[in-house]
């Protein structure tokens, strides 16, 4: 009893050492790069984490030839892939125009808000509907019904807008195994 | 022993009846190019699970094979359709004709010509072909075909260079019908019908 009353205060304090060293021991340490942000913009930064683009890299490669910027795409993506990068699987049977969609940048601007407002405003939602019923009498309907049921207020056209938007200036663009690539341009790769 | 026998006997069995359909599968290819011209009144009908009724639509198909030449024309309740002439393609409206430049509107040209013209050869390498009388059934070997899980075209048992009704079954369950009345064979196509 003498020796607690004696040694109360040297007993807890190697009581708490060696419950913080069975803590270190045991826990996961963890990095937050948000920890070296100043503190002025760490809100936006924090908000930007969760993003899908933040977890996106888009390579663009140019050559003299289509052939050769897809050799350098190639090349890129094995080397990010041997660091840890993770290549969306591309199925070649699967629906080719969300593959393409897959491989755009994820952007958000405020000229796509304003679009998407616009098409989820009732005048063009009452358009849009009076369209597709036009549209289910036509022989393109065999094409179209199921983009009618996934899409009725036809989002996917301003995407398409932006996609063409990429290709201007050029001819043809095409899309073979996971790349977007345009004659002797550029190509855009999805790593 | 037994298994083979069985497969054996199969065989026998089938392969005169496979080797008839052939042949009268040949005779209605025979028949069917005689037709050079064609015209005539549709029905459509599609069964769409997103409506809980089936639409009807009316029109009329003009062919002219020498030329190259269709106009698949709705005329009820809207006034669209689809013009092919040689390699081109344009989408009808109203009075309008717009040209579809895209490759999948060759695909389109070369597969509607394909039908039209019943080029059992062609479908042959995309289609499993069964007869039933003057039934014939066409499934894509391809079971994942995204559009088309069978096709049955009815011919007029009379005349079978006449199709009285196709019927287009998709994998999701959906439906289309076309119903064919007033066909003429090789009448007179003036240009103005293009």
């Amino acid at each position: 009893m003498n020796f607690l009353r004696r040694h109360g205060k040297l007993l807890s304090f190697v009581g708490l050492m060696l419950l913080g060293s069975w803590g270190l021991y045991c826990g996961i340490l963890e990095e937050n790069i948000l920890a070296l942000v100043p503190n002025k913009i760490k809100q936006q930064v924090s908000l930007f984490e969760h993003s899908p683009l933040s977890q996106k890299l888009i390579v663009i490669t140019q050559a003299s030839s289509a052939v050769q910027a897809q050799q350098k795409a190639h090349e890129v993506e094995q080397t990010l892939l041997q660091a840890g990068f993770i290549r969306p699987k591309v199925q070649p049977d699967g629906n080719i125009l969300l593959q393409v969609l897959s491989t755009l940048p994820g952007l958000f601007s405020a000229q796509i808000q304003t679009e998407t407002e616009k098409k989820i405003a009732l005048p063009a939602i009452s358009q849009q509907f009076a369209r597709y019923y036009e549209e289910l009498f036509s022989f393109q309907s065999i094409a179209t019904t199921e983009r009618m049921i996934h899409d009725p207020f036809n989002l996917t056209e301003i995407i398409l807008n932006g996609w063409s938007k990429i290709g201007q200036g050029v001819q043809t663009l095409n899309f073979t195994d996971g790349f977007l690539t345009a004659e002797n341009v550029f190509i855009y790769s999805l790593t | 022993m037994k298994y083979y026998l069985s497969l054996l006997l199969c065989l026998l069995f089938t392969l005169p009846w496979a080797q008839e359909a052939n042949d009268a599968l040949q005779n209605y290819a025979k028949q069917i190019s005689t037709v050079h011209t064609l015209q005539s009144n549709f029905i459509e009908e599609k069964h769409l699970s997103l409506l809980s009724e089936p639409i009807q639509s009316e029109g009329i198909l003009s062919f002219n094979k020498n030329t190259q030449q269709l106009r698949w024309q709705y005329q009820k309740p809207f006034e669209n359709g689809f013009l092919i002439e040689k390699n081109k393609v344009y989408r009808l409206q109203g009075t309008t004709k717009k040209p579809i430049e895209s490759a999948m509107g060759r695909l389109f040209m070369a597969e509607m010509l394909v039908w039209l013209t019943l080029d059992f050869d062609s479908l042959q390498k995309n289609y499993s072909i069964t007869l039933n009388g003057s039934e014939i059934t066409f499934v894509p070997y391809h079971k994942e075909h995204k559009v088309v899980k069978k096709i049955t075209v009815c011919l007029e048992a009379k005349d079978p260079r006449i199709v009285t009704q196709v019927k287009m079954e998709e994998p999701s369950g959906d439906f289309i019908v076309w119903k064919f009345n007033n066909t003429q064979i090789n009448p007179t196509l003036s240009t103005e019908v293009f």
